[in-house]
Order: structure tokens, then C-alpha cells, then sequence
């Protein structure tokens, strides 16, 4: 499973963080980083989660 | 010689008014008939140019109402076809209140984005979370000054203070009378047909003097902060810099009015609707109360939906093109009726009901996830779920003990005054 950010989407809103803090941050430069891009499987339900809480469509799973 | 009219001047308007002051001086459960109207047989439309307009617009022939949860959306989403760059409100308005009020809420790709992404730090998780004490000290404080008292007009002495001190610890406006005033002038961005917040005055001079005030209060703390920096959102705009280059006082003002309007007058809106809501369906807020805390954000984002604080938002066509099956030409206005997308029942089942527990609740109060979405959404929920939890805890008997009065407005959803009573408390 691999978290995939377009950037060019991505308003820097955090919806991702409030989900998952272990995997995504925006940073105090107002930029996303995923932090951790390739999460275990037992993730899966939590990312399918953060990635359905971006309002702008920005992150994707891809396997 | 033959002459081919334009098709904003030949394009026949939809028989269901949405422009009169009849209209818009109904309540919102009034208004939502129509739109349940429009959005099963047109959720499309085009209109005559709403009455009580700021200014004359000869060349305004109307505008398109988006009505429905997924028009709206495709509308946020197309931001390509979709401009904000010409203003954001249905009115046509003079360019100086432009730039000053709407910063870069009414900015386009590419300079939106950099703009956007410099003010998010300031409202990302972390940041929300390392003021959550704050907002919490500034809802207890609140609470305190009200619980003596047994009755007050819950917008001003509640509803309207939320927001302002948390807003104002973010920016770094520490003088209260300058808090006071500032969310008072706030009001005026939205509410500028409503008589009884404009006393007679001229809108647009009334207007004026509103971004005067904030422009010269924006300059002094702007230089105040150059000279003794803090760690407050206005220090990082004055050293911020976008293109290897700093941002100009004239940006820094826009960004300070934006936040000063879309921060004061939504979150004033929500809690004052909820407050109305709480008392109209006593079961919810029951329901609430047995767990407060742990049923606070779903009832948050049900108090948003209902609130819908901003009612209407709008943008420019871009270009010719189509948007659910209508032909939408360059430079129409395009409008987006949230309320109408939040009663949609496509979406969500019995919109009518207040459901504290409803889930999922992808309400568009924030936004229909575009590039535009709220950036003060996490600030919103967190500033809700303060004053909830303190009011519901202290004066659990808190409720609306008259009628409310409403703002008229096309944008902002607006309670003016709010009778409640209570047992007092010490």
C-alpha cells in the first residue's frame, strides 16, 4: 500500500493529520509531507479513513 | 444589419424567485420550499439580479443558482471554469472593498495556492491543538461574565465573543476596544441590507467605513509588529515571504479583513443557530448531554450544517461551458446555495431534522472541497465544542426564551438577537 499526495490539489487543510498523526503532517511552512509513505497493512482501514477526509480529493492508495 | 443579442440579455429567467427582498427576508425554512422546488426540477437555473443590490450594475443581467449537493460540489471543484477572482458575493461590488475585504478568498491559482498554503500554518492540527487551552480559558471566561446573570441576549453577550477573542489571540489584537469594534465593523461585510444593523446609514458609504476602520486598525498592528514581532499570525504575514518576496502591507490588510470577517461572523452564526436548535429539539439535547464529550463532534458538525452560515458563495465563468446540462457562457455569475445543498435529500435523509448523532453528515458548510475549502474549519470545530461543552455543562438550563430576529442578508445566515434565560449560577 502506497499513500500518493497530489500536490497540486492539496489545500494544506490537515484533515489527513487529524485521522492519522503518525502519517501525515503539515509542517509549519503550511506544506503536507507524508511521513510515512508505504504504511503496514493493519493501516489500511485508518488511511482509507485520512484519505476520504480530504475535502480537495489530494491523496490516493495505491497497492 | 442584424444585431445577436448576448445570451445573458436573451436567456430566459426561472419563474421561482430567489431574487426578491421577499425572498431573502424569509426564514430559512421558508427559503428551503423553494430551493426543494428548484433542486428536483432545476437545480440549474438562471435568475433576474437580486433586489437591494450595493451598487447600480447595469451590465448585471443575473445569475446562475447551483442548488443541488452535487452540482455544488462539481461547481468548487471546477475552480479551472469557476473563478473567484471577481468577487465571491452575489453583488457586484467596488473594487477597493474587494481587495480589502476578501483577501485571497477571492484569488485564482497560482497565487491563491502560495498565498493559501502561508496562512495554513496557522490553522493546521498542531497549530489548533497548542491553542486548544486558549480557546478553552476564553470559553470558561465567557461563561463566567454570563452565568450570574439569568437572561441575556445570547449573539452579543455569547454567541458574537467566541469568535472575536479567539480570533484576536490568533492575530495578536490585544487592546479590547479594539476587539469590540473590530468584530463589530465585521458585521457589515454580509450585512449590509439589514436594517437594523445599518440604522438608516447608506450601505456602501456604511461599507467604506467599515474597511476604513480595519485597514487603519490592520496598519497599526502591522507596523507595531515589524518593530516588536510576536508569535502571532500577523507577525508571520509581515515577515512571510511568497516568491522570495515579502508580502505587501496592502495584502496583509486584505488577509486581515478576510480573517476578521470569515472568522467573527461564522462561528457567531453557528452558535447562535445552535442555541435556537438546542432549544427547538429538546430530545437532541438530551441525547447530547448523557456524554457530552464524546458526542460533541458529531453534534458540532450537525450544528454546522444546520447553522449553514454562509449561505451563498459565488464565482465566474471562466469560459463557455456546460454544468448540469445548462450552457453556462464567459463571465456569467455562477452561484452556490449551500443551505440548499445541506437540505439536500440525495444526501441526507430528513435534512429537516436536527440529529445531533447524524452520521455520515458530509455537510458543505465548510466548503464542497475545492481549492477554497474552509481554511478555519479545524479552528470552527474546536471553538464550537469549547462553548458547548461549557454552556451545557454550567447553565444546563440555558434556552431561547423569546423570538430571535434574523439578519437580511444574501450571505451571511444571521441571527441579530437571541433571548435566553437560565438559572443563574455562580
Amino acid at each position: 500500500m502506497r499513500i500518493v499526495l497530489d500536490e497540486s490539489k492539496c489545500s494544506s487543510l490537515g484533515m489527513c493529520e487529524s485521522v492519522a498523526p503518525d502519517v501525515f503532517e503539515v509542517g509549519d511552512d503550511g506544506a503536507l509531507t507524508v511521513l510515512n509513505p508505504t504504511p503496514p497493512e493493519d493501516q489500511r482501514a485508518l488511511m482509507e479513513e485520512a484519505v476520504a477526509a480530504c475535502p480537495t480529493g489530494a491523496l490516493s492508495i495505491e497497492d | 444589419m442584424t444585431t445577436v443579442d448576448h445570451p445573458r440579455t436573451s436567456r430566459p429567467y426561472d419563474p421561482r424567485d430567489i431574487s426578491s427582498k421577499a425572498f431573502w427576508t424569509q426564514t430559512a425554512p421558508e427559503r428551503e420550499k423553494t430551493y426543494a422546488v428548484l433542486r428536483a426540477e432545476a437545480p440549474v437555473s438562471w435568475h433576474p439580479p437580486v433586489e437591494d443590490m450595493l451598487m447600480e450594475d447595469p451590465e448585471d443581467r443575473g445569475f446562475w443558482a447551483v442548488t443541488s449537493y452535487a452540482h455544488l460540489v462539481e461547481v468548487t471543484k471546477r475552480h479551472d471554469d469557476f473563478l473567484s477572482g471577481e468577487g465571491i458575493v452575489m453583488e457586484s461590488m467596488p473594487q477597493e472593498l474587494l481587495d480589502a475585504g476578501q483577501g485571497f478568498i477571492a484569488m485564482d491559482p497560482p497565487r491563491h495556492t502560495k498565498i493559501r498554503r502561508l496562512l495554513s500554518a496557522a490553522f493546521t492540527p498542531k497549530q489548533i491543538a497548542r491553542i486548544n487551552d486558549q480557546i478553552a480559558a476564553n470559553a470558561r471566561r465567557i461563561v463566567d461574565d454570563l452565568a450570574p446573570r439569568g437572561e441575556a441576549d445570547f449573539v452579543p453577550d455569547c454567541a458574537a465573543l467566541v469568535p472575536m477573542h479567539n480570533i484576536c489571540d490568533m492575530m495578536g489584537i490585544d487592546d479590547p476596544a479594539d476587539r469590540a469594534k473590530m468584530a463589530h465593523e465585521s458585521q457589515f461585510a454580509g450585512g449590509w441590507s439589514d436594517p437594523e444593523l445599518m440604522q438608516g446609514l447608506d450601505p456602501l458609504t456604511r461599507l467604506f467605513e467599515a474597511t476604513i476602520f480595519l485597514r487603519e486598525l490592520a496598519g497599526k498592528y502591522i507596523e507595531q509588529r515589524r518593530a516588536h514581532p510576536g508569535d502571532d499570525l500577523l507577525t508571520s504575514l509581515v515577515q512571510a515571504e511568497v516568491d522570495g518576496e515579502r508580502l505587501t502591507d496592502d495584502e496583509i490588510i486584505s488577509f486581515f479583513g478576510l480573517l476578521t470577517i470569515a472568522g467573527n461572523d461564522t462561528t457567531r452564526q453557528s452558535t447562535s443557530h445552535a442555541m435556537k436548535a438546542l432549544t427547538d429539539f429538546p430530545d437532541q439535547r438530551a441525547w447530547l448531554v448523557e456524554d457530552l464529550d464524546g458526542r460533541l463532534p458529531s453534534a458540532v458538525e450537525e450544528m454546522v450544517r444546520w447553522a449553514t452560515p454562509i449561505m451563498t458563495f459565488r464565482r465566474t465563468a471562466a469560459r463557455d461551458c456546460e454544468l448540469g446540462g445548462q450552457q453556462i457562457t464567459q463571465g456569467d455569475k455562477v452561484v452556490m446555495f449551500y443551505a440548499s445543498a445541506n437540505w439536500d435529500t440525495e444526501v441526507f435523509e430528513h435534512p429537516e431534522r436536527f440529529d445531533l448523532s447524524r452520521s455520515p453528515n458530509p455537510h458543505v458548510s465548510f466548503g464542497g472541497g475545492g481549492i477554497h475549502h474552509c481554511l478555519g474549519n479545524q479552528l470552527a470545530r474546536t471553538q464550537l465544542r469549547a462553548i458547548w461543552r461549557e454552556l451545557l455543562t454550567r447553565l444546563p438550563d440555558i434556552e431561547v426564551s423569546g423570538e430571535p430576529s434574523y439578519t437580511y442578508s444574501t450571505f451571511f445566515h444571521g441571527v441579530n438577537h437571541l433571548p435566553v434565560r437560565f438559572t443563574p449560577a455562580g
